[in-house]
């Protein structure tokens, strides 16, 4: 009789495993932390080989499978099945070429993203999509993904840097897409593994694109009296001609609890910050800066500070860098959304999701990438409160729907994973939700990627409960 | 063969889903854009019926203030620049477009020019699509705004699908401003040094085109800026320092000029043109040209696209094929008219059965065009 835990041993050694319950709730979620669910099995593969035949084992078996790679996602999109096998990809953390003459590197899955710029930064490279999350958040889960970052204004997001996939497919095998050389014509099936969220197979290696550092930047910190005068800065920067590096906007609550953590002091009656950076060659930056600042003027800011050295840059932007890390002055949990709206309607969105908040009667905080309408309302809330659980999903739910009816889509960055999959048919047609999950067939037909995450499963006739039986987006609460 | 049949040219998208839904599927459906790039793919298995939407034009929504707009398939792309520029913007993608040349046939062919190598193609400014499949309806992935992650990026199976998929009938695209000015230097005959510090320090200054061309005057190297009148100088004179001073200054007329001329050459015209990718280091071999066997080129030193207008024949092909294998590259033939090769891609690629599935997945009935694409004949 054939053991086939005992063949994943095999393959990956006793130390591949993670056999210790306690040691498996490490691996219960992801940063979406409403959902969870212990996994059966977790095995961490070495190699691009043990990875394969770890994943033709699991074919054998018939056991689905879920990615993972340092589990930094906020969708729960490495939230395991029930009887699923969780492969964590995190000890495939080599840079095995770097090639600065061509401003490329071959890059193995679990390797960081921010040590992909480290180790081009010799050069004078880097890898440009940058995560909040990018000191741990690998780059096999920023391809699952198609992560962005605060940066990805000017320089595109994960889809425009990645040139070639290494594809284990859920049989097992092992193949290339996509090319270290443009135009090989012929449908770009690179672009479609990007962002697929793991349901395609799994990413073990990927030729990506560097890019040169730019040499100088200047950065500014521009105070409002409020969220709407911010936001309406956003479109007056953009339409002034220049295309920043990055506009990041942070609200009142923000500045409070970085106040409260870390007593960061902010412009007396700020009731919003923006943080503008442009960044290029010196000539010209300072005129392009000053475009940014007479916007902000224009639209309402009452102080505006420049950094002028590299430690004033740090300053200016510890605010954002920190906003995560001091919501929990403020509460037990939070649950970060991620919806999107053309930009010329964040004034009217931030409105409606401070409704939302006082209606549902939880705090909302937001601090998001303002610049390319990303929104990242973080509703606080404690997880021991049944009423307060269930009032973040319906406001989740809700900023998301107007997200929808505003022209925008459901996720930026983030995903769809489990939390957002039951709000997939108000964003697409059945005939597009089917033609996605035929496309979904013809790698994984069995459905065992990553199943009941990203798509919809059943082309188009969503009952809502599919895969991992969760109601709306989040947790299965008593009604 | 005559390989397009009939054509109809519905006068709108309910017309065209009627046309679609209501068809016997005696010919597999073809879309045509504005028949600029027929040449390029492989001749389909069988005639097809070809459908021109030169009456589905309009410019649905340009968001101007979100930097995004909307428009119908049929659209020519020099009057997508057109409506762009009135508001100071562009889609990077061509400076002097074919003026039949539309929005749909730019997707579905993946048309790329010169300005491909530093400003990206048209998967990294397509934010949204619409098609139209066997039966009519249409279907949808992405959407309007610039950051988008909810659903499969189906948007890049349809770049470069060359009409096998669907119709392809409405697209989003991100746009940008348009810069300010433009500049360039060129260097006549660049050697082995130069082309080195052209390939380790061009990127660094950002240029907007970084090329290696032979435009009947023999192999130059082209340095390309744009953007605000105080950095593009500085540009220049960078450029100009690296080349120890031995480059010749373009003004902004005389760059559009060259950076146009640059764009229409890699058109067939009366000549085949080959095209396709190699690393860029590849790109700096002295011989650039005999592998070519061409005086009419132009390598992208940023990213490594090549175009060559194609003169030799069959082994000569081979040869040029060979050759670049040891630059990671692929060459890929245009035909000059409107008649396709039989297989203009070299070797078939490694993803046959992925490519094979997709088809059938997007095109479930078989209601379109088949064989164009690099898998096994």
């Amino acid at each position: 009789m054939i053991d086939l835990d005992r063949d994943l041993e095999r393959i990956v050694g006793p130390d591949g495993i993670v056999r210790d319950p306690r040691l498996r709730m490490v691996y219960e979620c992801d940063g979406y932390t409403l959902d969870r669910a212990v996994p059966e099995r977790v095995v961490l593969p070495r190699t691009v080989d043990e990875v394969r035949n770890v994943v033709k084992l699991a074919h054998h078996a018939g056991w689905s499978i879920v990615p993972r790679g340092a589990g930094t996602g906020l969708a729960g999109g490495t939230l395991a099945a029930p009887g699923a096998l969780v492969i964590a990809l995190t000890r495939l953390r080599a840079i095995e070429t770097l090639d600065p003459m061509n401003r490329q590197a071959l890059v193995q899955a679990g390797v960081a993203n921010l040590a992909i710029s480290k180790a081009a930064l010799p050069y004078g490279l880097h890898y440009a999509p940058d995560p909040s999350s990018q000191s741990v958040s690998t780059l096999g889960g920023n391809i699952a993904g198609n992560s962005g970052g605060p940066h990805t204004l000017k320089t595109g997001v994960t889809t425009n840097h990645v040139l070639a996939v290494e594809l284990v497919t859920p049989d097992g095998n092992t193949r290339w897409l996509g090319s270290r050389a443009p135009a090989a014509g012929g449908p770009d099936i690179t672009g479609l593994i990007v962002g697929s969220e793991g349901t395609l197979g799994l990413v073990t290696r990927a030729w990506v694109r560097l890019v040169p550092v730019p040499p100088a930047t200047r950065t500014l910190l521009a105070a409002f009296p409020g969220v709407d005068e911010a936001s309406r800065a956003v479109s007056a920067i953009l339409r002034s001609g220049i295309v920043p590096a990055a506009v990041e906007l942070m609200d009142a609550p923000i500045l409070e609890a970085l106040h409260a953590a870390f007593k960061l002091e902010f412009p007396e009656h700020a009731g919003a910050l923006l943080l503008v950076e442009v960044d290029g060659l010196e000539d010209g930056l300072d005129e392009d800066a000053e475009k940014a600042v007479e916007a902000c003027e224009q639209s309402g800011a009452f102080r505006i500070e420049r950094a002028t050295t590299d430690a004033d840059r740090r300053r200016l932007w510890m605010a954002r860098k920190k906003a995560f890390g001091a919501l929990g002055r403020l509460a037990r949990n939070y649950c970060t959304q991620d919806g999107v709206v053309p930009r010329t309607k964040l004034p009217e969105m931030l409105r409606f999701i401070s409704q939302v908040g006082h209606e549902a009667g939880i705090r909302v905080a937001n601090v998001f990438h303002a610049g390319d309408g990303n929104l990242h309302p973080i509703l606080l809330y404690d997880e021991r409160n049944e009423r307060e659980v269930r009032a973040v999903l319906e406001a989740s739910a809700r900023i998301l729907e107007k997200c929808l009816e505003l022209g925008g889509s459901l996720t930026g960055e983030h995903g769809i994973g489990v939390e957002k999959l039951a709000l997939m048919d108000r964003a697409f047609s059945a005939e597009s939700i089917a033609a996605m999950d035929r496309v979904r067939r013809v790698f994984d037909p069995d459905r065992r990627m990553n199943s009941g995450k990203a798509i919809p499963e059943g082309g188009g006739c969503f009952d809502g409960r599919a895969g991992l039986g969760r109601v709306r987006p989040g947790r299965e609460v008593p009604l | 063969m005559n390989w397009i049949e009939t054509e109809v040219t519905p006068s709108s998208l309910a017309e065209l889903s009627e046309v679609l839904g209501s068809d016997g599927g005696a010919r597999p459906w073809m879309p045509k854009g504005g028949g600029t790039l027929l040449g390029r793919g492989a001749l389909p298995r069988e005639p097809v019926a070809a459908v021109q939407l030169s009456r589905c034009r309009a410019v649905i929504e340009h968001a101007y203030d979100d930097l995004t707009v909307t428009v119908e398939a049929g659209l020519p792309m020099a009057s997508l620049q057109e409506s762009l520029s009135e508001r100071g913007q562009w889609l990077p993608l061509s400076l002097d477009p074919d003026p039949e040349s539309t929005v749909g046939g730019w997707i579905g062919a993946d048309r790329r020019t010169p300005l491909a190598g530093s400003w990206g193609s048209v998967r990294d400014y397509l934010l949204g699509i619409a098609w139209m499949d066997g039966r009519g309806h249409t279907v949808r992935a992405g959407g309007r705004v610039v950051k988008n992650v909810a659903g499969y990026d189906l948007m890049k199976l349809f770049t470069g699908s060359l009409g096998e998929l669907g119709i392809i009938v409405e697209a989003t695209f991100k746009v940008l401003p348009r810069p300010a000015r433009w500049g360039g230097v060129t260097l006549a005959t660049p050697d082995a040094i130069e082309l080195r510090v052209a390939l380790e320090e061009g990127p660094k200054l950002f240029p907007a085109g970084l090329w290696r061309f032979d435009g009947g005057e023999g192999d130059t190297l082209a340095w390309v800026f744009a953007g605000s009148p105080p950095c593009v100088s500085a540009q220049l004179r960078r450029a100009q320092a690296l080349m120890n001073g031995a480059g010749r200054i373009l003004n902004d007329e005389e760059t559009l000029n060259l950076v146009a001329a640059l764009e229409r050459d890699s058109r067939p015209e009366s000549d085949p043109v080959a095209w396709g990718g190699a690393l860029p280091e590849w790109l700096c071999h002295p011989g650039l040209g005999a592998v070519f066997d061409s005086h009419s080129w132009c390598a992208d030193l940023m990213r490594g696209h090549f175009w060559a207008r194609w003169m030799g024949n069959e082994s000569a092909l081979e040869r040029a094929r060979n050759a670049l294998r040891s630059g990671v590259g692929h060459l890929h033939l245009d035909a000059p008219s409107a008649h396709p090769l039989p297989n203009p891609w070299g070797e078939r690629g490694d993803s046959v059965e992925i490519l094979t599935g997709l088809k059938r997945a997007l095109d479930p009935e078989g209601r379109f065009v088949e064989g164009r694409w690099p898998v096994s004949r």
